[in-house]
């Protein structure tokens, strides 16, 4: 990635719309080099913008899918203990001294790499995702900080090991849960929102060329006149996409409320929101 | 030059609370270098590099927009929009506007500020919006300086100036009565709002004019929601607000960290296992575990609404009631100077529109005024056997008793029986003894007073009330 510019022409090969702002974040987060958090609304795009920075980057992609009581047993690396156990066993036959054995199980043969050591000492260059990092808990993420900002961690048996080359992270975050200044600090920080109308139609249109014209832009002003309810889970752009597709299923080439309310389920999520759509289904579709 | 400009930018983001540090500062510049002084480029450099929290946003935007984004004149993003019309159309619509029954309008009228403003926004002529914000920030400057806390209140003056509540009630009405055509209202509304925009902006500049740097800091203060009077948000930044007030509360009930999750039964009571196995020659067949000690405390509420805080305290029900799950119980009271339990409004439902109800249907008072004395005595009488050792009670509300009589024992036969008093006030401190206040004759009976009328209090307060009441401990 040698410019902005680059950034934006390669994302667009690789069917990702960006605007000037992303790119731009993109292209420091590369450059600087620092890790990337992005937060927004679920569904707006947050973990496909890694997957896509790895095939830009021509990278390997690493995910690490966070959750409640991640630790680095399951971050970092383990050991294979019954792999171990097995070469004691193997070498006590030939009556070696324990330093010897010490020093042949304690490899990296014997080393069960999670997503992070593995990005760190992988030789080709490696995007790494750290998704929904909200939902992990605060030990961890002192703990992510730690690995993050040397791009080194070290394993006591072994010693400190050091990135071959620092791979471009990225963190999602739906914004369940604050996190730590020191982290913050540490990162850029991009907020991604809903689209707006032209992006959405844009993104649709691209990711859906069989869809009739009219069609598209039906949909897209009757999603973003949805987000505009107050939603618990209001639509994001990836329900938008699955709801295209339903449309191409189907055959469709106009909404009408029958459709709309048969196929709503696509969209909305929650039982309570349904309700509040279903009824405003005829007005929502006027204007479109 | 540009460097040292950002340099500055940095330090008054800084000075408005937005949390930075030299890293950031550096990462900024090596950013800007990188992505270039290019509009956009240059913005979302500096964006991504110093603001790490979407709550900053607005703080940064107004900042930017102050350093990079002159606007000595109406400017495109302020031009209104401009319907096709012909020169006559404009008297016609003036006259259906604010004549009545389509007499001719008099010439006075015409050259009234509701007159000129009619024209302006249904012409939507750039000059004439531009010269009406001007003359209506005109008007509003010697009195700036009275009034600085309030930039809401000030916008409101300079509208009033140019009659424009009256131009929008009589606007509203001629399109309720299909006098003028919806295309027409569309567009006035939509023009109205540019000049909003301009007044605001103007504003802002006439303040820092006046006040400088000073006049700087209340303008960002204005955007700052985490400042923000619980009392003052609108209605979106309310809901953002109570957005962060519930992750605040999530980050503090996972703080302790949820690695040791512990099972139904509790902990595994590693001694009592040994003793128990010595009847089984010392093997363990079973696990015996600690039993779940639960320890959540129960929560009462009094709360006051009379008018002075009714918005703090509803703001507070709403926080307080997102937390619930963290008590083993809350029960709630409202009063002004008659108390009642409201707890049965809340019972699984939307906590919003349950606080609404209980204000509707509780007999809060007789005479509209806070009355803490009458309030406690009757508490005190009434629920005092509620109050236990596990008890937290909290009250929130502003110790203005309107000169009337204070009740001490009571008061402190409450708070002798709860295991914590925590009452928030959403006054500043300064404030607290001066004139009607009570709140130093209470004080003393409390475990901690506290200042709370924004997020950055509310922060704070929740930390030290939640870390004290060590809630659900094993």
């Amino acid at each position: 990635m040698e410019s902005i510019e680059d950034v934006l022409k390669k994302l667009n090969n690789h069917q990702y719309l960006a605007d000037e702002k992303l790119a731009t974040v993109l292209y420091l987060a590369y450059r600087l080099p620092r890790p990337l958090l992005v937060e927004g609304p679920a569904g707006v795009g947050k973990t496909e913008l890694a997957k896509v920075m790895a095939r830009v980057l021509g990278a390997k992609f690493i995910r690490l899918q966070c959750y409640e009581g991640l630790d680095e047993a399951k971050a970092l690396y383990e050991w294979n203990y019954q792999q171990q156990l097995l070469k004691i066993q193997y070498e006590s036959r030939e009556e070696k001294s324990w330093e010897d054995i010490k020093g042949d199980i304690f490899t990296e043969e014997f080393l069960f790499k999670r997503p992070i050591l593995e990005a760190l000492t992988s030789r080709e260059p490696v995007v790494l995702l750290v998704d929904e990092l909200d939902k992990s808990d605060s030990e961890f993420e002192s703990f992510l900080l730690e690995a993050l900002s040397d791009f080194q961690v070290s394993i006591p048996e072994i010693g400190t090991v050091k990135a071959q080359r620092i791979p471009f992270v990225v963190m999602t975050s739906n914004g369940t849960r604050d996190f730590e200044d020191a982290l913050k600090r540490r990162c850029l920080h991009l907020y991604i929102n809903y689209p707006d109308y032209h992006m959405e139609l844009a993104i649709i249109k691209l990711k859906n060329p069989g869809l009739a014209e009219g069609l598209a832009s039906q949909l897209t002003n009757f999603v973003q006149k949805v987000r505009e309810l107050s939603l618990k889970k209001p639509p994001g752009i990836s329900e938008t996409l699955d709801w295209a597709r339903t449309m191409i299923i189907l055959g469709a080439d106009k909404l009408e409320e029958d459709l709309v309310k048969r196929t709503l389920p696509v969209l909305i999520k929650y039982q309570q929101d349904m309700g509040k759509v279903e009824k405003q289904v005829p007005s929502l579709l006027l204007g479109s | 030059m540009m460097e040292e400009k950002i340099l500055k930018f940095a330090r008054d983001l800084r000075r408005a609370g937005v949390p930075l540090a030299l890293p950031e500062v550096m990462d900024a510049l090596r950013g800007i270098e990188l992505a270039g002084f290019y509009k956009e480029r240059f913005r979302a450099a500096l964006k991504a590099t110093l603001v790490k929290d979407e709550m900053d946003g607005p703080l940064f935007d107004k900042l930017f927009e102050i350093y990079f984004q002159p606007q000595p004149e109406l400017k495109e993003e302020y031009l209104g929009k401009t319907k096709d019309f012909s020169s006559k159309d404009i008297p016609v619509f003036l006259n259906r506007v604010l004549g009545c029954d389509g007499r001719e309008l008099a010439s006075g009228i015409q050259g009234a500020p509701r007159g000129r403003l009619a024209r302006a926004v249904y012409t939507g002529s750039a000059p004439d919006m531009e010269e009406l914000a001007r003359e209506g920030i005109e008007m509003l400057a010697p009195h700036i300086e009275d009034e600085l806390e309030d930039f809401e209140g000030l916008v409101y003056k300079a509208k009033a100036a140019l009659e424009w509540f009256m131009f929008t009630f009589y606007l509203d009405s001629r399109r309720e009565k299909g006098i003028i055509q919806e295309e027409e209202y569309l567009v006035c509304r939509e023009n109205l709002k540019s000049l909003e925009n301009r007044l605001r902006r103007l504003l802002e500049e006439e303040i820092i004019n006046q006040f400088q740097e000073k006049g700087l800091d209340r303008i960002l203060e204005y955007q700052n929601l985490r400042r923000k009077d619980f009392s003052r948000l609108e209605e979106r930044e309310r809901e953002k607000i109570s957005h962060y007030a519930r992750k605040m509360g999530r980050k503090l009930a996972t703080r302790e960290g949820r690695r040791k999750k512990t099972g139904l039964k509790g902990q595994v009571d590693l001694r009592n296992t040994i003793r128990k196995s010595v009847q089984t020659g010392g093997i363990p067949l079973k696990l015996r575990s600690r039993g779940r000690r639960i320890e959540q405390p129960d929560l009462l509420v009094l709360c006051d609404v009379s008018g002075s805080v009714a918005r703090f305290s509803t703001f507070m029900l709403l926080f307080i009631y997102s937390l619930q799950e963290r008590f083993r119980y809350v029960r709630t009271f409202l009063f002004i100077d008659l108390l009642a339990e409201v707890t049965d409004y809340f019972k699984g439902r939307d906590p919003a529109r349950s606080i609404q109800e209980a204000l509707e249907k509780a007999n809060l008072s007789d005479t509209n005024n806070s009355d803490y004395g009458r309030v406690f005595y009757h508490f005190a009488s009434h629920y005092s056997p509620f109050i236990t050792s596990r008890t937290v009670l909290l009250i929130l509300g502003d110790a203005k008793n309107n000169w009337r009589s204070e009740e001490k024992p009571s008061f402190q036969e409450m708070t002798r029986r709860a295991r914590r008093v925590y009452w928030l006030n959403p006054y500043p401190e300064e404030t607290w003894n001066t004139r009607d206040s009570v709140m130093k004759i209470y004080a003393p009976y409390c475990s901690r007073v506290m200042e709370c009328r924004n997020l950055e209090q509310l922060a704070k307060v929740t930390e030290e009330i939640l870390s004290q009441e060590g809630v659900e401990a094993i």
